[in-house]
């Protein structure tokens, strides 16, 4: 720096006053599109008396679109330049020199010696900003201008924004460099700052825009809205690096948002964007097979998992038992899983909650996407309704396999059916400036059936109307009514005597109001109470036929309320210490018409002791549970980039999941906590570690966790869980823990990112009853279905250049927990098979190598339509890993199969386009 | 172009089948099924009923492939033992079959069976009391009104409500005679009267389901019209005469939920609708060896039983047209038995009319011959 300094001080001693000779500024007018560097030049070479001087090579790839109109050429320039590595300097003689790094400096220092030297500053980022918007230029006047401002904090509040598409901008930061004070935003883009009056500068960062900042002269309360360019990778090839830090600066933990690009960067089974499959690569998320429906979080089973789609509740979020996830990537902004800190405004579940977004539609213009792959097509349409002021999205995928099975000649292939479809729709609306409305429909269905014989369906629907609402700029709210169905059924036919109709369904209808108050700079409040309805109908077993001597059979419906209020405080104590402490205080109520069945008290609960039935009517509280749940966590800044967070979280779960099948199907029956059968409870605490290297552009971090599950379900030998109507007399009641260590070193920048995510845990069940001669494994703790304690996901793309990019996925799983049949005997005349105690043993270790290539179009900004291929292989080495293992009696001799789902390599080809 | 349309469909469909289909399934077989260890099994129980004797088998666990018939435990030593003192040793009768005399039993006392066998493992179940098993009052029977079967029932109570739990197994035998009689019989060069029936027939089942019943619900220990079992016409039992002897066992809670949780273990996996797999042992322990199971449940308890006759002639068998009439040396040819002589007009020399084995020879289907004692 001193080197640097001396020198400019000599050149500019030298050149003395070389700056009053200045030739005038000459202005620049042009349409710049999509040109080449060397054109440019070329074009302003002709338009003024600028030369430029610069290395061809190296610049060649420097692709141009902008439009000029009287700006001068360092105004030009620096646009042109913004975000690269290049800078630029003119000259007296208006010569222009481009160089990498530091600009030359073209004038050499007064000779007087007292004169202070003349240093020529290079157009910082900040010039830069402010020469490209001019609403970074402008002072923003916020509330009645006054001459003298009174000292003390007023509030400024509005929405960030996508200024092409008018999307709100979720988790940007607004904040103040000093005194260092900031918040994110919402998401609805909205933010709330309390800050000392006078000019300010606020400063505006957010993952894929362009850094921004507004300069303000704050008089009182008043409104700002921000509006960001979304950094075009076309142009520059620059890392984004902003926001970047919330890995240290936020008190959540064990959270991990993924955004729409991550996600399109994993390659997966049929070359489309997974959600599900994207999230089962982050430590502490598991899937008991690969082809299973759930994910099992932080040894959680797969009912302890909240799943919402713009806050309505979806119960089974795949496809054809988990092939593909329910949702249309192209209807995604980001999801967000929460798998230790859960905030407060959740509440329902026990080990995580899946947050997923859809986008808000573009409010400039129609556009649209989509997708053609072998199997599956997907379109997506959005526009606005009203300019600026609504929108609406709209999406569809289907597979057309079905109609591909039947052209097929082999009868086993075109008996047999596989078809899905999801439509989505999505419309905003921005009443005024206080008001917003968000309308979203979903609707999805699944059949298949394999050789002809048994027919599975299922349907999800669900519908969310949210109205957000801004008291002042201190507090807003939102109202949140929604309504989630799920169904399912099967129906056999394959023996005329036995064919059956099976069928389940779930109805849930719940509203919500969330406030979140901002109390002042250092204490920001979220509160708000909610409640949820369901009616659940837990089956109806019905002959398909009338030759079919199937006894019609059905379980009565079932009724609960849930309802939470809620409280929790995000409190700054110092810029190192960051508090939240949430209450949550939830409901149940049990409720009739019901009819219920008694035990002999003082015996098990078993079928041998069953003793008449007692019927409430309807809206009568069979069973009340409820209690406080709490949400406490912390994080200390050890550093500027490294931090230490604790958490600790108590929750409580009122529906549950049944399920005996070795994996999760969408056969499982939901069931309310009722007079029997408890609410699950749960508490876990996690403490981690994190760390941000080189820049924010590395984050390492690795958690800890203990977690405890008190009423966790889990089933009795012998007994069948289909059609019972003495439910609760096939269920023990069991304490789980579970345990874990999860790291994960993570590179989101570069030409070289993705993450590797390792965990070593543990997820073990004792009976509560260890005495009961039901009681697994003799009363001992045993392995739960999903405890697989090594797990390791590396996830790698490496762009080769603007227009390819290579993908590599590699999973490792040690096998999951079963229960072989390991002899049989005689007994009393017949024979038994018996089973080795609950979980003993392993079926083989998982890994899957998967790979990608993305080739994108040309970049050009403005054509007709982008398009991009996408070439996957599923299963690269081919490995039958085997996502079942059952035992089938044949002939008297029990055989053990094991079932791999995608045995070999699976090579798919997608076209993907946009316009 | 239509070609190769065509292909095009026919490629991608294949991956669709190679998808959802072909997802292959290969033969499970891990170290922990084939090489599992073989168990001790014990089938057999302490009867303290006056004058009766106990039995008690044991065999060993197979791995679930193996088709062989399981392998009898021998020379072990049996005993069971009181908690006041008294000691009864088994004796091996048969192949792993241990014999126990009657004998005199105080019935204050509490027993435990312990095994040592020729291996050197020692097992030791718990103290059981003996149950005294009230005897049965009836049994009963209906048959349902579309004539498809018999239902019957068994009739108990004690007196002092103290039994609560039953479990009830059954031997059920029954009469059956074949459509042709056979009078005559070939022995050696002669053909000569038959000297046995093979006409009529007795067979015998044991019961392969687990019966269990309590009466906890109730203010009395009353058992009404328990199901024991259901006799369908289709399976031929109530063509002439049943019968069934129907033994009673009282129970402890403990053994009950044995017994009970016992019935629920199938030999059936694999459906869409399959319980949880069970573990259940019982209630004896290896002693040198924790990790060494052993099957079964060791109970003692006196024992009713009681016979009853069904005679509805419910249900038709087969019928059989002779097939032939032959001469004497053609019989000798024949695989055919010979029903009866016949003799044609203005001839001597008989000639006899012949029926298949299968409708003639009552033996084939399973029975016996022999009248049992008890029948009447």
């Amino acid at each position: 720096m001193k080197i640097i300094r001396a020198l400019a001080l000599l050149i500019s001693l030298y050149a003395g006053g070389a700056l009053a000779q200045t030739k005038p500024e000459q202005l620049i007018n042009g349409q710049f599109n999509d040109i080449r560097f060397r054109e440019f030049v070329r074009l302003i070479e002709a338009q003024t008396d600028y030369y430029f001087y610069y290395d061809a090579d190296k610049l060649d790839n420097l692709q141009l679109y902008m439009q000029v109109k009287d700006q001068p050429l360092r105004a030009v320039l620096a646009q042109v330049f913004k975000d690269t590595e290049y800078t630029y300097a003119i000259d007296a003689q208006h010569r222009v020199f481009i160089t990498k790094g530091v600009a030359i400096i073209t004038q050499l220092p007064s000779d007087s010696p007292t004169q202070e030297a003349l240093t020529y500053a290079a157009p910082g980022d900040d010039e830069q900003e402010k020469l490209l918007a001019t609403a970074e230029n402008k002072l923003h006047e916020i509330g009645p201008r006054r001459v003298r401002i009174p000292p003390g904090n007023s509030t400024v509040s509005g929405y960030v924004r996508n200024a092409v598409t008018g999307e709100p901008v979720i988790g940007a930061a607004v904040y103040l460099q000093s005194p260092q004070i900031g918040v994110t935003t919402d998401v609805f883009g909205y933010y709330s700052l309390t800050i000392p009056r006078g000019r300010q500068r606020l400063l505006v960062k957010s993952v894929g825009m362009r850094e921004s900042y507004r300069q303000i002269m704050l008089y009182s309360d008043g409104k700002l809205d921000i509006e960001l360019l979304e950094s075009v990778t076309a142009l520059k090839e620059v890392a984004i690096k902003a926001g970047q830090d919330a890995n240290v600066a936020e008190t959540s933990m064990g959270q991990v948002k993924l955004s729409i690009k991550t996600l399109k960067q994993i390659p997966t089974v049929m070359g489309e964007t997974d959600l599900l499959r994207t999230v089962l690569t982050i430590p502490g998320v598991k899937a008991v097979g690969e082809s299973s429906v759930g994910l099992n979080v932080r040894g959680g089973s797969a009912d302890q998992n909240l799943i919402l789609f713009n806050d309505a509740t979806v119960y089974n979020p795949s496809h054809l038992f988990g092939f593909f996830t329910a949702f249309n990537p192209d209807m995604l902004k980001d999801v967000e899983l929460y798998k230790s800190t859960i905030p407060a405004r959740f509440g329902g579940r026990l080990a995580s909650v899946l947050d997923i977004n859809s986008r808000d539609g573009n409010k400039k213009k129609f556009v649209g996407s989509g997708g053609i792959g072998l199997i599956t097509g997907r379109l997506t349409l959005e526009g606005p309704i009203i300019k600026d002021k609504s929108s609406f999205l709209i999406g569809g995928r289907s597979t057309y396999s079905n109609w591909l099975l039947r052209s097929l000649e082999s009868q086993t292939y075109n008996k047999s059916r596989a078809s899905f479809y999801d439509v989505s729709a999505h419309i905003s609306h921005e009443v005024n400036e206080k008001n917003s409305v968000y309308l979203t429909g979903y609707l999805s269905n699944d059949s298949f059936r394999l050789f002809g014989d048994t027919l599975y369906g299922y349907q999800n629907q669900f519908a969310s109307l949210k109205w957000k609402h801004t008291f002042n700029a201190k507090l807003y709210g939102s109202f949140t009514a929604s309504q989630s169905t799920y169904r399912y059924a099967i129906a056999s036919e394959q023996v005329p005597l036995n064919a059956f109709d099976l069928s389940f369904g779930i109805n849930q209808m719940s509203g919500k109001a969330e406030f979140n108050y901002l109390l002042n700079a250092k204490h920001t409040l979220d509160f708000g109470v909610s409640t949820i309805h369901y009616k659940l109908s837990p089956g109806t077993f019905q002959p398909r036929s009338s030759e079919s001597l199937i006894i019609p059979d059905a379980l009565e419906a079932e009724q609960g309320q849930e309802s939470a209020i809620y409280v929790e405080d995000r409190f700054e104590v110092s810029p190192k210490l960051l508090l939240t402490a949430g209450l949550r205080v939830s409901v149940f109520n049990y409720l009739g018409p019901k009819t219920v069945n008694q035990y002999v008290p003082g015996y098990p609960i078993s079928k041998l002791y069953a003793d008449g039935t007692q019927t409430y009517e309807a809206g009568k509280f069979i069973k009340t549970y409820g209690g406080p749940e709490y949400r406490l966590s912390a994080r200390y800044l050890l550093s500027g980039d490294l931090a230490v967070k604790a958490s600790y979280n108590t929750l409580r779960q009122y529906i549950h999941l049944l399920s005996n099948t070795m994996v999760a199907s969408p056969t499982d029956i939901w069931k309310l906590s009722d007079t029997y059968i408890k609410p699950q409870l749960g508490d876990q605490i996690a403490v981690g570690l994190y760390k941000n290297l080189r820049g924010n552009s590395i984050e390492i971090s690795v958690e800890g966790y203990y977690k405890n599950i008190k009423n966790f379900l889990d089933y009795r030998g012998g007994d069948s869980l289909f059609m019972n109507h003495e439910i609760e007399t096939a269920i023990i009641a069991t304490r789980g823990k579970a345990y874990g260590v999860e790291l994960m070193v993570k590179k989101m920048t570069g030409k070289l990112n993705g993450w590797i995510g390792y965990t070593y845990s543990r997820s073990l069940l004792q009976a509560l009853d260890r005495t009961s001669p039901d009681a697994p494994n003799n009363g001992n703790f045993y392995p739960s279905n999903y405890d697989k304690p090594h797990d390791l996901s590396v996830i790698s793309n490496y762009r080769l250049s603007h227009r390819f990019s290579l993908s590599l996925n590699f999973t490792y799983s040690t096998g999951r927990p079963y229960t072989p049949p390991i002899g049989k005997y005689t007994i009393d005349g017949a024979q038994r098979v018996y089973y080795s105690s609950r979980n003993q043993y392993r079926i083989p270790d998982y890994y899957r190598v998967d790979a990608s290539m993305n080739i994108e179009g040309n970049h050009r900004i403005r054509k007709l339509a982008h398009s991009s291929w996408t070439v996957a292989v599923y299963n690269l080495l081919g490995r039958r890993n085997p996502s079942s293992v059952y035992f089938q009696t044949r002939g008297g001799v029990v055989s053990g199969y094991q079932l791999s789902i995608f045995g070999q390599p699976i090579p798919t080809v997608t076209y993907n386009f946009r316009f | 172009m239509k070609n190769k349309l065509k292909t095009l469909f026919y490629l991608a469909g294949l991956a669709v089948g190679l998808l959802f289909l072909k997802s292959c399934i290969e033969p499970f077989a891990p170290p922990e099924i084939t090489n599992a260890r073989q168990f001790l099994v014990v089938d057999g129980s302490l009867n303290t009923s006056a004058g009766a004797s106990s039995q008690i088998r044991l065999s060993r666990t197979q791995n679930v492939y193996d088709e062989g018939t399981p392998r009898a435990e021998l020379r072990a030593k049996v005993t069971v033992e009181g908690d006041k003192g008294s000691r009864f040793t088994f004796v091996e009768a048969e192949n792993g079959i241990y014999h126990l005399a009657s004998a005199k039993y105080n019935v204050t006392e509490k027993f435990r069976l312990r095994i040592k066998t020729a291996g050197g493992q020692e097992y030791l179940s718990t103290f059981v009391p003996v149950v005294k098993t009230p005897p049965i009052d009836s049994l009963t029977y209906s048959v349902n009104p579309g004539k498809e079967g018999v239902r019957v029932f068994v009739n108990t109570h004690d007196a002092t409500n103290k039994t609560r739990f039953y479990r009830w197994s059954f031997d059920e035998t029954w009469e059956y005679y074949m459509p042709l009689y056979s009078g005559f019989e070939v022995v050696g060069k002669e053909i000569v009267y038959r000297s046995e029936n093979i006409n009529t027939c007795w067979s015998a089942a044991k019961a392969s389901t687990i019966v269990l019943g309590s009466t906890v619900k109730l203010t009395k220990d009353i058992v009404k019209d328990q199901v024991v079992t259901y006799v369908p016409v289709s399976s031929g039992k109530l063509r002439v005469k049943y019968s069934i002897l129907v033994k009673q066992y009282g129970l402890t809670q403990e053994e009950y939920e044995y017994w009970n949780n016992l019935s629920k273990t199938t030999e059936r996996t694999g459906s869409l609708f399959d319980p949880q797999p069970a573990e259940i042992t019982g209630n004896i322990t290896c002693l040198s060896d924790p990790t060494e199971l052993a099957f079964g449940f060791f109970g003692a308890s006196t024992q009713e039983e009681q016979r009853l006759f069904v005679a509805e002639r419910l249900g038709r068998g087969p019928t059989c047209e002779p097939t032939d009439t032959l001469s004497s040396s053609e019989v000798f040819e024949s695989i055919d038995l010979i029903l009866s002589e016949y003799i044609p007009e203005g001839s001597f020399v008989p000639e006899y009319i012949m029926g298949t084995t299968n409708c003639t020879d009552c033996r084939l289907q399973g029975g016996t011959i022999k009248r049992p004692s008890f029948w009447k």
